[in-house]
């Protein structure tokens, strides 16, 4: 397990930079926590980190966004379940499409399809302090990783 | 009769024309590109690549199901757009019955396996009766240790589809009765596609306003989705 104590957004995008060089082709990044965490802004700095071709932006609408290929030739996808709420709905998404070795996926709101992720998806809890910028980030799983 | 055939159900896509029984031509992609951007310039080259023009075909034969959620929804629904525009039948045709079609087992079966991902594959399993593929087993999506059982019941297997490199590596401890499908029959290709559909056009040809996908949910909808139940704080 690993915890990050984050006191400002800079400390945030330090903390995801730090956890996205360790992520390999084929993880699942799987986000629990409240509206306003900053699940979005976690992922946005990790896709930066990746160096993919494209920004991270709320799938809220689309349900997943695609922001092709990072540094090291891995696909990023970036999903948002908030909407998802039974197995069909989940399988209309095409999320079993996106589950390839070469693939990395960050799925917000995973506590919505807990039953369909990975055994070893990373869990990536973000929770709010009681200072109003600072969070708690807690990782574990990814086979021991963390 | 005229037929285009149409695959997009993994990661391979291709399309074929077939005359009376006779593959003219197959265009056939492996290289991960999208198939919303490559399937109908594949078709395109089919048909041109046969001396022919859209306005010569008579059906439109499209691997319906199963598959992948996507690929299936764009072969299906450029089958449907082709056919609509000028008013021809359309054959669905299932992708397992295309996997298999092109091998011969006889005395064994053909395991047609596509990858469902979390370590399962849809499947089906073939007999080879007087030459001919005839299907055994309805479609399915089970895990590939279950396939492994059914498997044991036969003297042999050939496994073929976008899974079947999955299975035999998942399943070689427990089998020495597996063989994978050499790499030149061992995808879903277009050409069979239009010759199933060709064969089956009298019983199964339908509008394109009829013609729908077949999907199979993994078979991880027995347990539950949700960790718990969504609270709105």
């Amino acid at each position: 397990m690993k915890k990050y104590i984050s006191q400002s957004p800079a400390d945030t995008a330090a903390a995801a930079a730090e956890f996205a060089g360790q992520l390999h082709g084929g993880d699942v990044v799987a986000f629990t926590g409240d509206l306003g965490a900053g699940k979005t802004f976690f992922t946005s700095a990790c896709v930066r980190a990746l160096g993919a071709e494209a920004q991270a932006s709320s799938p809220t609408f689309a349900i997943v966004n695609d922001y092709g290929a990072d540094a090291a030739g891995r696909h990023v996808y970036h999903f948002d379940m908030y909407r998802v709420t039974d197995w069909d709905s989940l399988y209309s998404t095409g999320f079993y499409d996106y589950l390839t070795p070469d693939s990395i996926l960050f799925v917000e709101w995973s506590e919505n399809i807990d039953g369909a992720l990975p055994e070893n998806a990373i869990r990536v809890d973000i929770s709010k302090c009681e200072a109003e910028s600072a969070r708690l980030i807690t990782i574990t799983g990814g086979d021991g990783r963390w | 009769m005229v037929t285009l055939g149409i695959d997009s159900t993994a990661k391979s896509a291709s399309a074929a024309v077939v005359r009376g029984g006779v593959l003219l031509s197959e265009h056939f992609l492996n290289v991960g590109l999208t198939h919303s951007v490559t399937l109908l310039k594949l078709c395109e080259q089919a048909v041109e690549s046969a001396g022919l023009t859209f306005g010569d075909l008579d059906c439109v034969a499209v691997n319906a199901g199963p598959g992948s959620f996507t690929g299936v929804r764009i072969g299906v629904a450029l089958a449907k757009g082709l056919a609509f525009a000028r008013d021809l039948p359309c054959v669905p045709v299932r992708t397992t019955a295309c996997i298999a079609r092109p091998i011969q087992a006889p005395g064994g079966v053909v395991a047609a396996a596509m990858d469902a991902r979390c370590g399962q594959v849809y499947t089906a399993l073939f007999e080879t009766v007087d030459g001919e593929s005839r299907r055994l087993t309805p479609d399915e999506a089970i895990p590939i240790e279950a396939l492994g059982e059914k498997l044991k019941a036969y003297p042999y297997a050939i496994v073929a589809g976008d899974g079947a490199a999955l299975v035999v590596e998942t399943l070689a401890d427990a089998h020495d009765r597996l063989i994978l499908a050499p790499e030149s029959v061992r995808h879903q290709r277009a050409g069979a596609t239009a010759l199933i559909g060709e064969r089956d056009f009298a019983e199964k040809a339908v509008s394109a306003e009829a013609l729908v996908p077949f999907y199979i949910r993994p078979p991880q909808a027995q347990r539950m989705l949700q960790k718990k139940p969504k609270t709105i704080s």
